[in-house]
């Protein structure tokens, strides 16, 4: 009888560690992974005006940067305000027509209390709407700069990109991400010092 | 097995029948009794109000003044100018009840909501009903004493036996339904 | 058969069902999207809450439309679709608001914000039971996607559960194909002119 016993302890104990062996694996694998993800990031690699940036959901080519005391539509706001405009054309890869991400330009040293910027359509010298796929468009991206701030004469422009989860973390439901900056980009700005001093 | 455990099968019998009267309690629970208070207002029949008489509700006795029909813009419609008539006895209660809601029922079912824009058949014909408030203006406007208010719809002209139904959120299921 | 055979057997057996049975799990937006209403265009199409019928197709290079400040003229590098159709609510006072292109190749337009205050676009009026109301609805397409695609209108797109009209469109005559189309202020009756070049 204690023979028996015995041996039924140690098929039970072999049958726990087979088991254990496959979820201890995947979890010492996905821990690797992680750390050496973090400590080896993709590096950021800088692209020139004109060069099309591949950042997932857009492909966004840069044009140039200018500042400017009206924004893209032409007209002049009541108060005098100093706007940094970014032009560049999008082409929407997705399948639906998408708004730009508010998320997909930063600057490399970050400027201080930055609103967000608002985007306008180059054609209508409106505010744009959402872009269709399969359809470039020219648009500018526009800051209104703080008072106080007197804008470099060159800027680096940082280019996030966007991942898509067929199924995400909360719902499973399918949807773009935001992710790292995957591209930067050396901006001259014309005249900034004679418009800061306007 | 049978030596060890007399009656499973009838246990296992017992078991099945008692999980069909377990699962819809389980629902039933889970709702929170959202689902036997959608029951009760589905089923609930509104109090009817005949044209003339008034009907305490909700801390004010409701009397619908007239359902007049007046020529609408587009073809083969009408804009039906609906006036109520509300003695407020507790403004407090009225006001617990907000919000309130409005429709116009006909003998189909079918219901319309009342017209944002104020119709300009309205301001010629009845120019006493421009400024009147509306249902949604009974927050700035209870207080004690008689409130008129005023409903314009847009429906079309076959629509027959028209009803005003009125439901206060506070309330429900209780609402009425004025002919 | 050994035992250990038919234990290897009934694990593989296992492993293939989960596999499919993952496969075939369908994803959160199939789950809550739209119920489809299928319609075809010439007919009216009727859901529960709201008939709609397709009158006029055209599709035009630019388009001149009253804007603010006056009648301005978009330009595309596709082309712009210009459906007039008529819409009747059944039970209840509605709002359409959702309208959208689906491409032969499943992408999906949404309607162009870019035309503002032009009356009679979708969503502009709420629909009245009985009162059968016309609607213009303007698409910024690109060429290769207007043959083959289908019309999808809702009460709200974000609902779910909610039923989706998917009216199939037939192609458009070329005497409806017009190199501009300028879209005037109209009557009461018909919130709209529109004028061909």
């Amino acid at each position: 009888m204690a023979n028996e016993q015995r041996r039924s302890l140690r098929q039970r104990l072999f049958a726990i560690l087979i088991a254990g062996i496959g979820s201890a694996a995947a979890s010492v694998i996905s821990y690797a992974a992680a750390i050496y993800h973090a400590a080896n990031p993709a590096p950021l690699r800088t692209a020139a005006t004109g060069e099309m940036i591949d950042t997932g959901q857009w492909h966004i080519t840069i044009a140039g940067a200018r500042i400017s005391n009206k924004p893209p539509t032409g007209i002049k706001p009541t108060e005098p305000q100093t706007f940094l405009l970014v032009d560049f054309e999008a082409d929407n890869r997705s399948a639906a027509s998408t708004f730009i991400p508010s998320a997909l330009f930063s600057f490399d040293p970050t400027i201080p209390e930055l609103p967000e910027p608002t985007i306008y359509l180059v054609r209508d010298r409106w505010i744009a709407g959402p872009v269709n796929p399969r359809m470039p468009e020219k648009l500018t991206a526009a800051w209104q700069l703080p008072q106080d701030y007197a804008p470099p004469p060159e800027l680096r422009l940082l280019v996030g990109s966007q991942i898509y989860k067929e199924r995400d973390n909360l719902y499973g439901a399918s949807n773009w991400f935001d992710r790292e900056p995957v591209a930067a980009v050396e901006l001259d700005l014309p005249d900034a010092g004679a418009e800061a001093r306007r | 097995m049978t030596s060890e455990y007399p009656n499973t099968r009838k246990h296992y019998w017992i078991c099945l029948v008692l999980l069909l009267v377990l699962i819809p309690a389980a629902i039933l629970m889970h709702s929170r009794g959202a689902f036997i208070e959608w029951i009760a207002q589905a089923s609930h029949e509104p109090i009817t109000i005949e044209r003339g008489k008034s009907q305490p509700y909700a801390g004010g006795n409701w009397r619908l003044v007239d359902l007049s029909p007046l020529p609408g813009r587009l073809p083969d419609t009408n804009v039906l100018l609906a006036e109520l008539e509300i003695a407020i006895d507790d403004p407090v209660r009225i006001k617990q009840a907000l919000p309130c809601s409005i429709w116009l029922i006909d003998k189909d079912g079918r219901r319309w909501e009342p017209a944002f824009l104020s119709e300009p058949v309205v301001r010629q014909m009845r120019p006493d009903a421009v400024g009147k408030p509306h249902c949604f203006n009974l927050p700035e406007i209870a207080r004690a004493g008689t409130v008129q208010m005023v409903e314009t719809f847009l429906i079309p002209h076959d629509a027959e036996g028209l009803a005003l139904s009125v439901s206060m959120t506070g309330e429900q299921p209780l609402r009425l339904l004025l002919e | 058969m050994s035992g250990g055979l038919k234990n290897a057997v009934a694990l593989c057996l296992a492993i293939a069902a989960l596999y499919g049975m993952r496969l075939s799990t369908p994803l959160y937006s199939e789950i809550v999207s739209p119920v489809a209403v299928p319609g075809v265009q010439g007919k009216p199409a009727k859901t529960a809450r709201f008939v709609m019928g397709i009158v006029k197709v055209y599709l035009a290079q630019e388009l001149t439309a009253p804007g603010l400040g006056g009648t301005r003229t978009y330009t595309t590098s596709g082309r712009w679709l210009v459906i007039e159709a008529a819409a009747k609510a059944s039970n209840e006072s509605i709002a359409l608001t959702s309208a959208q292109w689906r491409g032969p190749d499943g992408i999906r337009y949404a309607m162009t914000r870019r035309l503002s205050t032009t009356p009679g676009l979708l969503g502009s009026e709420r629909l009245e039971p009985g009162i059968p109301r016309p609607i213009l609805l303007v698409f910024e397409l690109p060429e290769n996607q207007i043959e083959g695609g289908t019309l999808l209108i809702a009460e709200s797109a974000l609902a779910p559960l909610s039923e989706q009209l998917q009216i199939t469109m037939t192609p458009i005559e070329a005497a409806n194909i017009h190199p501009s189309i300028t879209i005037e202020r109209g009557g009461h009756i018909l919130p709209w002119k529109l004028e061909f070049q």
